[in-house]
Formats: C-alpha cells, structure tokens, sequence
C-alpha cells in the first residue's frame, strides 16, 4: 500500500466513525438546538405575551426592543422564548433556577420597605449580554443547562406568606424575559397582600411595562451608562429605550431608584457621572435614589481590576454637588453613603452597614427631625 | 551541517517557550489551552519538515534562519496586541476556541520555518542516514543549550521580547556566517551582531514599555517584567495597586472583602490561633489586618522572589509577615516545620493543574502536617455560591468537598463569593451564629464584610442547604492520579460561550471519543506492517511512536514533580537539560553503534523505564525527586534517541531518494499528538496509572510490529 492509499484508507475510516459518532451531526446541525433537543420536556410550554405573526412564517417578539424575528423551532436571544409552529411560548414559566429570601437592602432598594425581606427569584435567560454580568451563570445560559425548579405563581405566593415575606423580588436574570411568570406572579401576590419589585436592566418596550406597572410596587433599574456606545460594546444592547423606561416609570407612579454599576476604565469619567445626575434630576427628578456599586471581576471581564473606593466616592460627590438628594455607595466598607440623610436637615434617618440598620429616625415618611417627607414607602 | 543542526535546536527551543509563554500570557491559559498551543506548534514543525524535505522546496537555510527570526520577533509583539485587534476590552478575557485559533495560527510560521529547516540542513550530508542523525544529534545539543539559556535569561536578565530579538538577531547572524567562509563577510557581521546586542536590544524595553502602556491604558504601569514564572505587572489608578501575573488580576490593594474573608472567616473558628499560614501572597491585606490584631504571626510562602522586592517598594510590608520563598510542598519539606493554628490555602482558579494539585489528597496530608492541634484548614474558591449553584459549580464542588472530606474529621462550607471551605480533625465548626458574631466583635479589628452586616445573609438558612446540597453529593475525588479539576473548571468556563461549550462539552462530559486515540496507533500500526512491499513504511510507526511517547512521558514527568515535589520554576532547567542532553547523548551513541538494528534496544528501555516510573514515582521521598526525575528523562530521552537512529537506518537506505524530513515530520507528529491528548486529555480521563499502562502497551506494540516486520 502507497502513501495515498493508506491516506485514502485513515480518511474513510475516519469519516465513517464520525458519521456514527452523535458529536459531529450534532455540532453541525446547530450547537443551541442540537442541545435543547435533550431537554425539552422539561421546559414550560405557555404562549408567550406581545408577539406577532408575520407573513411567511415566524414570529416577531415584541416584549422588547429588540423585536426577535423567530423562525420555528428557533429562540429569540433571551434564549427562553421558541417558536413552535408559529406559537410563540415562553419555556420558563413556572421554572425558577434560583431562590433566596434577601434581604431588601441587597436589591438594592433602600427607600421601600426596610428592614424587611424579599423572595428572590429568577428563571434562565436574559435580553442583553453584559460582559461584567455577576449572575451570568444563569443569565446566559439555556434553561435547561440549569437544574430548574417547579415554583408555579400559586407556590411563590404561598411561600411568601408561610415565611411572613411581604415582597417578591424579580431579579438576579433579567425578569422581562420571564414577563409572563411575573406578571401573574405579581397579580396573584396582590391579591394576598404581597408586594412585587422587578430588578430590572429596562430594556423592555413600552406597552409590556405599561401593562406591568399596576401590578408592580417597585422597579429598580440597572443603568449600565449614560453612553449609547458602552451599551453597544459591553451590553450588547441599547441606551435609549431604557432612558424611556425610566421616564415612563416616575410617571406611572411607581417607586424607582437606579442602580449604576461603575466599571473601572469604561464608565467611570467625571463628564459621565455629571451627565448622569442632570438626566435624572431632569427627567425623573432629584429625589430620584440612585446607587453607585462596585464592580469586581466577573464574567467576560475577569482580568479587569475592581472599581477603586476613590472612583465611586467622586461619583457620589459629583452627583451631589449636581443635586441630587440619595446618593448611595454600595460594597464600601463602613462608608456614611451607605445611610439615608434627610436632604433639608442633613440627619442620620436610616443609619446602615452592609444589609443592617443600626439607626432608624422616621416617622413614617417624614422625617423625625424637621418632618421633612422622604420619597419611598415606608 | 553541524553548526546549522545547532543553531536550528538553540532556535527552535527558544521560539518555542517563548511564543508559549506570551500566549498564555495574553490568552489566560489553561491547561486545555497549553497543550493545544502546543500542538499547534509541533504540528506546524512536523508540517515543515515535510514540506521542507521536497526537492521543489529547497531553500537557502541562512534566509530561513532570517526570515524565522524576522517572524519570531514580529509574531511575540503580534500576539501582545492581538486582544486590542480583536476588539476586546480591557480586561476581557478571550473565550476558549478563539484562543486555540490564535494559538495555532501564531505558532504556524514560526513552527513552519523551524521544521523547514531540518531537511534544509540535512541535505548539507550527502550520506543520507548520517545526514539526518547528525542533524538530530546537533539539533538536540542546540535545544539543550537554548533551553537553558532561555530559562536563565528571560526573566532575570532580559524580558520575553527582548530575548526574541537578541535570539532573532543571533540565529540571523549565525546563518549568515555560516553560509559565507569569507572573512570580510564574517567578521563585520559579528561586529554588527555585537553592536546589535549590545546597543539595540536594551532599547526594547522602551517598546515594551509602549505596548504595555498600551495595552493597560489609563492604568498607570508602575512595574512591567517578565521572571522564570510569568509576566507580572503592577497597576495603579485612583489609588488602588494591582498584580496582575499573566495578564490576570491576582490581587488588589486595598481590598478589604478578600483579606476578611482568608483571615477573618477562619479566626471565627480560631480566635485564639496565634501562627497563621498563607499559601500564596499576604500583602495585599491579609497581612495588614494581621498586623491590626496584634497577637497573630503569619507566614505566606509564594516562589516569586523578585516579585516580593517588587511589591515592597510599593505596600509597606507587615511587620508581622514572614515570607518564605516556595510552595506547600516545599514548605513543608523542610525539616522543621512550625505548626500552624490556620492555615489559608490559596489555590487560584483550579483551572491548571499547578492550581488544581493543592486541592489533592496529597496535598492535604502535606498541610496536615503543618496544622497544628485543633487547627483549621481554609481554602477559599472563586465561585459565587450566594444566589444559585449551577450543575457544573455542583461538581467541582462536591469534588472539592470530596477530597477535604476524606482527609479531616470535619468540614464546614460558607456559601457567597469567594466559597470558603473549612476543615479541622477537631468540632470547631457547629457553632451558634451569635457566638460566631460574639468572637467577631472581640477581635482588635472590626470587620466589615465578615461581621454580622453581611454573614446573617449569607449564612442563610436556603443558601446553606442549597451549597451543602450540592457540594456533599458524593463525587469523585481530585488526585494526582486523576486530576479532574481542571476539566470541571474548564467545563464551567466554557458556558460563556456556545461554541466552547460544545467542544470542552464533548471532550469533558463525552470522553469516549479518546478510543480514538489508540485506534489510530492501531491503525497506523496494521496499515504498516500489512504487506511485505510496505515494509520499509514501519519505520514511519516507530517515528511516530518515539514523538508520542517521548513527549508524553516528558509532560507526565513535570506533571509528577510538579504534583508532588512543587513548582517548576528553577528545576524546570534541570529537567529539560536532561532531556535534551539524554536525547543527544542515545543519538551519539546509536549512530556510534555498529549493530545495524538497534531499534528495539530503544524500545526496551522506553518499556521498562515507563513500568518503573509507575511503580515507583509516588513512592519516594520528596528531597529525591528532582534526581529522580532527571534521571528518569535523561534515560527516556536517550531511548528516543536510540530509537530515532534505529527507525532512521530502518527507513532510509544510504542512497535513499526518500524526503529527509518525513522521519522527522512524523516523529514531531507524534508529539504533537502526545501533546494534545495525553496529560490534557487522557489524564483526567483514565488516570495516570492506566495512562502509563497504555504508554506501555504502546511501547509493546512497536516491538511487536519490530520483529513481525524483519
């Protein structure tokens, strides 16, 4: 035998062993569904909320501004929500991958409710990919990557009020991509007398959050910038919808704070924290809380150095000097911005280290000292 | 010839570690990553030396010496800036399959050059057998003096890119001079070299200097240098000091969360401990609140000398931290070791097998030998545990909890980032939180993140169910034998990206596939020896087997050492000395022999060598092993030696017509397959007992094939 036929030989005998091995086919016909094949009868099937069919086949999602066109059988990017047949269903309702009671303080959320607890849930998936993610694990991975547990709205709620925990928290993912489990979960809680806050990037359209927010008590929101080209090259996403967001929910009424992630060398220039405070004193108001938090390595990002303690005291410095009223810093050790003063007397009324609070000077919503009314639910 | 086959040894060696190290500099190397860009480079060697050794291709070695240096040079600056090009941020790491693709292109026109040229410079000796002997007797004795001159220089007296020009400016020169006798050629060449070395290549740095700035900006680089181990950096901006090694963030100053929780947690348990000691570096705050509480002595022991001078002139060291150069092992080697009331064992990412060996049995018969009476072992790990556990997270730490659990009487996890792991022989750990806050509130320093501000929640009752679900599922453990972290950590990773995590998915999840490894020998095996007329062709079996098993035997050597003896970093010298050394010396020897079939006395040796390090590696003393792992190398190297010149008088008659560098191609083909799959793969697989065994078996097949083949 030649060199050319026992190339010939190794070649096909090659090529018969990898057409029986399953790896091959299977990373060829698609490496996301060829993977979900495994695990579909563990997943939810429940039409999903705000999708349109088009012409021709597929579907269009419409929950958020990216508006997936979805052809059968394929995901739209948050990877939870699949096409079958032109039926557009969401494959995590009923399917959290995380729970925890947390504290309130941990949101973060520092001018409802504290002192109190929160059930912190979360499915699979998310509408954005931020490389400094924190809960990528389950953010951006598939639902059935995760060991997923049977916790339809009924069971939240009962276990809510079995533990005495006014509020459930929609978090840690990135709750519009799970909108339909939340939504019912939060109309139910209602009616049993337990609060919903949805922890969210805001990056949803106008009409889904319109028709959540009655049933909502509180959003907080993650602004990843002030920049529509950080969110383009490190979210993956856009700036201007959740500016949007954020405008119409002050308007509905319901409770807002902000949180900004400050990462170090992307979106931490003095010209951003300033443009940050006179959007938000502008649009929603200087009374409008905000949490400046730190960053540490995660993700993508993992060779990237934690926010430096000097960083994150200027952007609570150049945001008060701009106005604004509740500046907080979060993950600092002992740092008075950790507590709530009274912006017309300047007093101590919620005293806090980490998720504790050693001081507390409210009447309600008003101040003990000069009766100043504090925003927030108290 | 001899002076090429030399320079093209001292060459390849150099080009080799060097690339090497700035690809796992600048792509964040695990152990999967190492040995695929390893392979990259050997099969681009083994393709050029196919190549090479057409007639068609002839060229001129002085203008492929040039055009390798040229390329080295350009290619280590090259990879430096590859992440910008890409478009990665600061800090962003490069996903698994991107970084395998960069490794093997990289490594491609250097490895192509150098595999070039053997047959090149083969063709110098019209006697064919003798010509490819002699090249490969010259080539090692090159590699062995480059190797060492390589691990002497880099780091301590030039950095990665300043040797790569001196060695590129060298193997130039040296080409050139030796294809031109003509004094007045020669002399001003060397005069120039010299000028070359030593006015231009101190200029570097200043270039060195930019593409760091560069590549940190708006970081202010304080101190840049590359040592034996690595590159480490020192980073400041807006007060706060980093190191990082290899491009990886190791430690910030001030950074009081990851202090708190390696001596805080444990003096929870310990509040009286009195001796503390830190594997891995403490000044970076441990040291500091050390220093707070007044009554506590702590000693961190970390091999990077030049590092600790470093770091000095930056943090003022604690006055109550003692530092010895070394690791766990060596540390505890020595004849009177301290007991220690905690020790903290930092153990990095898990995702190599240099991180993933401290969390053995091994190891930790070796710090129990340090604890002392009612001590507490902590071992913190960077998985965030606070809100979910993921499958993958399950297994690594079941396995983690696996290896403690069956080496101390007790163990106790805290959930949140970093996991901590505690163990001790003693009932430390069943404590009420309201005492564990009471010891907390009598220590001199008051902690902030390991205090009752944050521990209420993270002690919570869910999450501590949840993480002790998880991590006491019954689970293999990691050993020496079978290393399974680093697979499991890689498996981890790779979710970031789909297509990682079908690949590292299948090579983890699906190990099957690996019987594809010994079919192949099989294969090739009966493809060579079927017929009479390919008789000849055998011998293209025993190249291939020589790279393979020489290779992986070198790899599970270092491997060995390194998991018993600690880190190689000085000793690395010596190993590959021996190596290099071993194999010129069988290949002088085998070409002085005049037995005309000397093959199977290679094979003798690599047989029994192989069942005599797997009966005796894990047996001896610790003080023995570097003796005995050079010896072990020398003698195998020297087998492969012999083997290569019995497979070359097999293969190519005095007069053969046959290409010169197939022998050779096929002999770096099987090393780069040793490379790919051996301690990488099969390792973690089928444990190094079986994988000995298979080497074995290997061995026993070519000399079976030897005789059927006569």
């Amino acid at each position: 035998m030649d060199r050319r036929a026992f190339m010939r030989c190794v070649g096909c005998t090659a090529a018969v062993a990898a057409s029986q091995n399953t790896f091959l086919p299977r990373f060829l016909g698609g490496i996301q569904n060829a993977m979900a094949f495994d695990y579909a009868d563990q997943l939810s099937s429940v039409e999903a909320r705000y999708y349109k069919k088009r012409e021709g086949g597929g579907v269009e999602c419409g929950i958020c501004p990216r508006h997936c066109y979805v052809t059968d059988l394929e995901r739209g990017y948050c990877g939870v929500r699949e096409n079958r047949g032109d039926i557009y269903y969401t494959l995590v309702y009923g399917l959290a991958c995380s729970l925890n009671v947390d504290p309130i303080e941990k949101k973060p959320l520092y001018h409802f409710l504290p002192r109190t607890t929160a059930l912190s849930m979360a499915t699979a998936g998310c509408n954005v990919n931020c490389k400094f993610c924190q809960n990528w694990e389950i953010s951006q991975v598939r639902p059935e990557q995760l060991n997923n547990l049977e916790l339809p709205p009924r069971a939240l709620v009962d276990i809510c009020r079995q533990r005495n925990v006014p509020t459930i928290a929609y978090t840690y993912s990135e709750p519009v991509i799970f909108y339909e489990y939340m939504y019912d979960t939060a109309e139910l809680g209602h009616k049993h007398d337990i609060r919903s806050v949805m922890i969210t990037g805001g990056y949803i359209e106008e009409k889904p959050l319109a028709d959540l927010l009655p049933h909502l008590d509180a959003v907080k929101v993650d602004l990843k910038a002030i920049r529509e080209q950080y969110y383009k090259d490190v979210v993956d996403g856009e700036l201007q919808p959740v500016l949007d967001r954020l405008v119409q929910i002050k308007e509905s009424g319901v409770w807002l704070e902000i949180v900004y992630l400050v990462v170090p060398t992307l979106n931490d220039t003095d010209a951003e924290f300033r443009e940050l405070a006179q959007w938000i004193k502008t649009n929603l108001g200087a009374d409008t809380p905000v949490h400046f938090s730190r960053f540490f390595p995660q993700y993508l990002l993992k060779n990237l150095p934690p926010t430096p303690e000097n960083t994150l005291q200027n952007a609570h410095d150049i945001c008060q000097a701009e106005g604004l009223e509740f500046v907080y810093l979060g993950n600092l050790r002992g740092h008075q911005a950790e507590s709530t003063y009274c912006p017309k007397c300047s007093k101590m009324l919620i005293g806090r280290r980490g998720y504790t609070i050693f001081e507390y000077n409210l009447d309600g919503n008003l101040c003990k000292f000069c009766g100043r009314e504090i925003p927030g639910l108290f | 010839m001899k002076r090429r086959a030399f320079l093209l040894g001292f060459f390849a060696i150099g080009g080799q570690v060097l690339l090497l190290r700035e690809l796992v500099a600048s792509l964040n190397g695990d152990e999967l990553f190492i040995s695929t860009a390893l392979f990259g480079w050997l099969l681009a060697v083994a393709l050029g030396a196919y190549f090479g050794g057409k007639p068609q291709l002839r060229a001129d070695s002085a203008r492929l010496f040039a055009v390798g240096a040229v390329l080295l040079v350009l290619t280590v600056i090259a990879i430096r800036v590859i992440p910008m090009i890409i478009g990665q941020l600061p800090g962003e790491v490069v996903t698994f399959s991107t970084s395998v693709l960069i490794s093997i292109l990289a490594m491609l026109p250097v490895g192509f050059i150098t595999g070039w040229l053997f047959p090149t410079i083969a063709v110098f000796e019209t006697r064919v057998r003798a010509s490819i002997v002699g090249a490969y007797l010259f080539e090692g004795l090159g590699a062995f003096v480059g190797g060492l001159a390589i691990l002497f220089v880099v780091g301590g007296l030039l950095s990665a890119l300043e040797t790569a020009v001196a060695i590129g400016a060298i193997v130039s020169a040296a080409g050139f001079v030796f294809s031109y006798r003509r004094w007045w050629i020669r002399v001003p060449v060397l005069a120039a070299l010299v000028a070359f070395l030593w006015f231009i290549v101190p200029l570097i740095s200043i270039v060195e200097l930019s593409l760091e700035r560069y590549r940190h900006e708006p970081f202010e680089i304080k101190e840049t240098f590359d040592t034996p181990y690595g590159r480490q950096t020192l980073l400041a901006r807006e007060g706060e000091l980093v190191l990082l090694t290899d491009n990886t963030v190791e430690a910030v100053s001030p950074e009081h969360s990851a202090a708190e929780n390696r001596i805080i947690a444990p003096l929870v348990y310990r509040p009286d401990a009195r001796y503390v000691l830190h594997i891995g570096r403490a000044e970076f705050g441990v040291g500091q609140i050390v220093d707070s509480i007044g009554r506590v002595e702590i000693w961190s022991v970390d091999p990077r000398t030049q590092l600790t001078q470093t770091v000095d002139r930056h943090i003022l060291p604690p006055f109550t931290l003692t530092r010895s150069e070394g690791d766990l092992f060596t540390y505890t080697a020595g004849l009177k070791v301290r007991r220690h009331d905690i020790v903290i064992l930092d153990v990095g990412s898990l995702d190599t097998y240099k991180s993933s060996r401290y969390v053995t049995p091994y190891a930790m018969s070796r710090v129990k030998s340090t604890l002392a009476r009612g001590g507490v072992l902590l071992i913190p790990v960077a998985y965030d545990t606070d809100r979910f556990v993921g499958p993958e997270e399950e297994q690594i730490l079941s396995t983690i909890h696996s290896v403690i659990g069956d080496n101390f009487e007790y163990t106790e996890i805290w959930p949140g980032n970093p996991t901590l792991f505690f163990a001790s022989d003693s009932s430390l750990f069943d404590l009420p939180y309201d005492t564990m806050i009471a010891r907390l509130d009598s220590l001199p320093y008051q902690a902030q993140f390991i205090s009752d501000n944050y521990l209420f929640d993270r002690l919570e009752g869910l999450k501590r169910e949840r993480l002790y679900n998880a991590a006491f599922q019954p689970a293999m453990p990691n050993t020496v034998d079978r290393p399974l972290l680093p697979h499991l950590q890689a498996l981890f990773r790779s979710k970031a990206n789909a297509i990682d995590h079908a690949v590292i998915g299948e090579i983890v999840k699906r190990p099957y596939w690996t019987i594809a490894v010994p079919a192949v020998f099989v294969l090739f095996f009966l493809i060579t020896i079927v017929t009479r007329s390919i008789r000849g062709r055998f011998a293209l079996f025993l190249y291939f087997v020589a790279g393979f098993v020489s290779l992986s035997l070198e790899l599970v050597s270092f491997y060995v050492y390194q998991s018993f003896a600690g880190s190689l970093y000085s000793e690395m010298a010596v190993l590959i000395g021996a190596f290099m050394l071993g194999l010129a010396l069988g290949t002088f020897f085998a070409s002085r022999s005049a037995r005309g079939e000397i093959a199977h006395i290679g094979l003798f040796i690599l047989f029994v060598i192989t069942i005599g390090f797997e009966l005796s590696y894990a047996r001896l003393p610790i003080s023995w092993a570097l003796y005995y792992h050079t010896f072990f190398l020398l003698v195998c190297a020297a087998a492969t030696g012999i083997l290569f010149v019995g497979a070359t008088r097999q293969f190519y008659g005095e007069q053969s017509r046959e290409n010169r560098g197939l022998g050779y191609a096929y002999e770096i083909a099987g090393s780069s397959l040793g490379s790919l799959f051996t301690v990488t793969v099969l390792l973690p697989v089928i444990g190094l007992t079986w994988l000995l065994i298979g080497i074995a078996a290997l061995v026993a097949l070519a000399y079976l094939g030897l005789l059927i083949s006569r």
